[in-house]
């Protein structure tokens, strides 16, 4: 079973979209600030990690930076899921390692798409 | 003289025998013979006299006896004598004669002139004679002479006289040439005159004893509006407004052209349609002795003369004014000395009085010495290539201070700079300082635009987390309802409630703080029971936050009624108890005390949250302002905005007290009844 870290800021946010994902059959791991985040990502090495972009204390960049010290885009894919409305900022952020970015709100089948894109339809990747 | 004897007509026979004649006939002949006035002889062969008539000794003056018998030599012209035998010889060819003139000899050695014809006759016996005649032609002669000279004198005078004559008409034709071109230098001369006259802007008029002898059209027509050429003889009292001003004129101006003076004025005149205008006049006699006799006078319409003049009176007054309010420092230099300074330049500027400065050398008005004689040349050099120099100085004024100045200079003319050179002069300090004001100005509109692209940015951000919430929550209960527990998509549905009473929230923050900044807030007191409104308050705030922290509030001195607008109460406590909960941990304390006394209510909120910095203090009720430590948190800054709006319209007041990381107490104090206003 695939594992998805899921990092976000909004309690309700986190809770649906961790049910979600429990749903679709990903086992997940959640964490609601940038260091507890980070801490799981190395810990638990999940397959893909969604997180949001503006946080209290480490944010979504300085996560991202952590972990491409370490891992790269291809071993960890790492996907954006930001309620921040700049699309521009979409290339940059790219340009910084990260694999995918999404403004939210987000229906969920884009979501799943966008997962899927990164993990491949069905089966781990590892 | 007396009648000669009758002839004896033996004798006669004896000579004229050739003919037969009758007594009667010959008693003729012999008369003739005697009588006739011509000159007869009869001269035989040898040249001898043989008969001689009395009016040939009268000729010869010779008496008959001394001729007859004598040769005709002692008559005959000399060279006749000379040839004697030709002549002979020819004097009795058969031939007949021609009349020859010849000079005859007299007895006294005088010649006369005569006619002689001869003629040969043969005698009877053969005997051969001539008869000579002689007619007198001395006198006729004298007289043809005389005639002929008389002619050639004549002719002489003719001649001459043609010649007098000739030369006369010559003379007289060139006179007349002469005559007619200066007539015609005359006619064009006067046609000139004519001309200049009549196209003359001014008008003429020739006065004799007052009255009108001529006058160009330009007097009568134009300026005084009269048919042309129908005044003439007309006394001038009709051009002048008045019987008075026209004597009045007449007594000022006569005395002057009698002493050869001329006389000049300006005066009102009158028109032919009784309408009045400005006229310059000026006159002189023609002969000073006699005014009268004839004078001539220039009229100038001077009425738009003399409105050009008032205009042009404005125009100076106009510019002088321009020149002399002007807010920078005009001086006009020549030679480095002041010729003019308007006012604002000497006065204001420099601080001298009145006068003070012209004439002066402008050495005293710059920063210092050196700075006169090294600038000199400089500016010289610079005014004679383009004509213009600026530069940033120090200026020094009477007391001696100093300023920064822009000082530019434009050369009157920079190919002749003693013409002089016009100088403006601005206070930079002032403009420095206005320059530092427009770049604080600047330095705000663009934080302000940062601030507000900042709220755009953070509006779009706070509805679309809700939004996320929202959807998400729907998307769960549509796709995965089956899956899903009761209590989950209870939760759910209350998820989606809580985002959209957040959402309106903010809509309705946005729209408070738009409608109070456009002065549409108003304040409308009622009598509330002021506890139970701020118990709801607060459990409205709790509910809506779904805070952790614990809210405790407590009341000292309320009663039952006052004097409040709920609404903004509502604002002011429900936005601090929110900006409590939100800005403390969750295990924290959040204390309201409401309190009332002398009239007003004190409202406080405290909270042990992260506090505000002490930077963002100064601004921290300006709209859309959020402290530097809270960019994780939501929040649109409207909200202390909104608290201070309705503090202000309550006619309170707020201040707050904080330590970052340690907490925050806000206290609002407003008046209970009247107090407030519309905003």
């Amino acid at each position: 079973m695939r594992r998805i870290l899921l990092i976000e800021n909004d309690t309700a946010i986190l809770a649906n979209f961790a049910r979600l994902l429990a749903l679709e059959g990903y086992e997940v791991l959640t964490a609601s600030n940038g260091v507890d985040g980070l801490a799981l990502a190395r810990s638990r090495t999940p397959d893909l990690i969604l997180c949001d972009l503006r946080m209290p204390g480490m944010d979504g960049d300085a996560v991202l930076a952590a972990l491409r010290a370490d891992y790269t885009a291809t071993a960890l894919p790492f996907i954006f899921m930001t309620a921040s409305a700049d699309h521009s900022e979409r290339a940059a952020r790219l340009a910084q390692g990260a694999n995918d970015y999404l403004v939210k709100p987000i229906e969920f089948r884009l979501l799943l798409q966008a997962i899927d894109r990164q993990l491949g339809a069905g089966g781990t990747h590892r | 003289m007396r009648l000669p004897r009758r002839p004896n007509r033996s004798s006669f026979n004896r000579i004229f025998s050739v003919v037969d004649l009758d007594q009667l006939d010959l008693d003729l002949f012999a008369t003739v013979f005697d009588v006739a006035r011509i000159g007869i002889c009869v001269i035989d062969q040898e040249g001898r006299f043989v008969r001689v008539n009395p009016f040939f000794c009268e000729l010869v003056r010779h008496r008959p006896e001394d001729l007859l018998g004598r040769h005709y030599s002692m008559s005959a012209p000399p060279d006749i004598v000379a040839i004697k035998d030709k002549f002979l010889a020819a004097l009795f060819a058969d031939s007949p004669k021609v009349p020859t003139e010849w000079g005859i000899r007299r007895s006294d050695g005088s010649i006369f002139d005569s006619l002689v014809s001869f003629r040969p006759i043969t005698r009877v016996d053969g005997r051969k004679f001539a008869v000579v005649t002689f007619s007198d032609i001395g006198e006729s002669k004298r007289a043809q002479a005389q005639i002929e000279a008389l002619n050639r004198d004549l002719e002489q005078r003719i001649a001459d006289r043609t010649g007098e004559l000739t030369t006369k008409v010559a003379e007289l034709t060139a006179a007349e040439d002469a005559l007619r071109r200066s007539e015609e230098r005359l006619q064009t001369a006067l046609a000139e005159k004519t001309a200049i006259l009549e196209n003359s802007v001014v008008g003429i008029a020739l006065l004799r004893n007052r009255r009108l002898e001529w006058c160009n059209r330009t007097l009568d027509e134009q300026l005084f509006g009269y048919p042309g050429g129908s005044l003439t003889g007309h006394t001038t009292e009709v051009f002048y407004p008045s019987r008075e001003d026209y004597e009045r004129l007449g007594t000022e101006a006569y005395p002057l052209l009698a002493q050869g003076r001329i006389y000049e004025t300006r005066v009102r005149m009158k028109r032919c349609d009784g309408s009045l205008f400005w006229c310059f006049i000026s006159g002189r006699a023609i002969q000073p002795a006699d005014p009268d006799a004839g004078s001539i006078w220039v009229l100038i319409d001077i009425t738009s003369r003399r409105q050009l003049e008032q205009e042009l009176r404005n125009t100076l007054s106009e510019r002088e004014a321009i020149l002399q309010s002007s807010v920078m420092g005009i001086a006009l230099v020549r030679n480095r000395q002041y010729v003019w300074v308007n006012k604002y330049f000497e006065q204001d500027m420099l601080g001298y009085e009145e006068g003070g400065l012209v004439g002066q050398s402008v050495r005293q008005s710059y920063g210092s010495d050196e700075a006169f004689d090294e600038l000199g040349p400089a500016i010289n050099r610079q005014l004679a290539d383009t004509g213009f120099f600026q530069t940033e100085g120090r200026v020094r004024r009477k007391d001696g201070a100093t300023f920064w100045c822009l000082v530019s200079g434009r050369a009157i003319d920079r190919r002749d700079l003693t013409l002089g050179t016009i100088w403006t002069v601005v206070d930079l300090s002032q403009r420095k300082s206005a320059e530092a004001e427009l770049v604080q100005a600047l330095a705000r509109e663009k934080e302000l635009n940062e601030i507000k692209s900042r709220f755009v940015s953070m509006t779009s951000h706070e509805f679309r987390t809700p939004l996320a919430t929202i959807l998400s929550s729907i998307e769960l209960i549509a796709d995965y309802g089956d899956r899903l527990r009761a209590h989950e998509k209870t939760d759910l549905i209350e998820g989606i409630k809580a985002a959209v009473r957040r959402m309106t929230r903010m809509l309705e923050d946005i729209l408070l703080i738009g409608r109070s900044e456009a002065g549409r807030l108003e304040f409308r007191p009622h009598r509330i029971d002021l506890r139970s409104v701020c118990e709801r308050i607060v459990g409205e705030v709790r509910n809506a936050t779904q805070a952790q922290q614990a809210i405790r509030i407590g009341f000292d001195g309320v009663t039952l009624e006052h004097m409040l607008d709920e609404e903004l109460l509502r604002h002011i406590l429900g936005n601090l108890v929110t900006n409590a909960v939100k800005y403390s941990p969750p295990e924290s304390a959040i204390d309201v005390s409401v309190g009332c006394a002398r009239g007003e209510i004190v409202l406080v909120v405290e909270d042990h949250g992260i506090g505000i910095p002490v930077e963002d203090q100064p601004r921290l009720f300006e709209t859309f302002h959020r402290g530097r430590n809270v960019s994780h948190i939501a929040g649109t800054g409207l909200g202390l905005a909104i608290v201070r709006k309705s503090v202000e319209l309550h006619g309170g007041r707020i201040a707050v007290r904080s330590v970052p990381d340690q907490g925050t107490e806000f206290t609002v104090t407003i008046p209970e009844i009247g107090g407030g206003f519309h905003a």
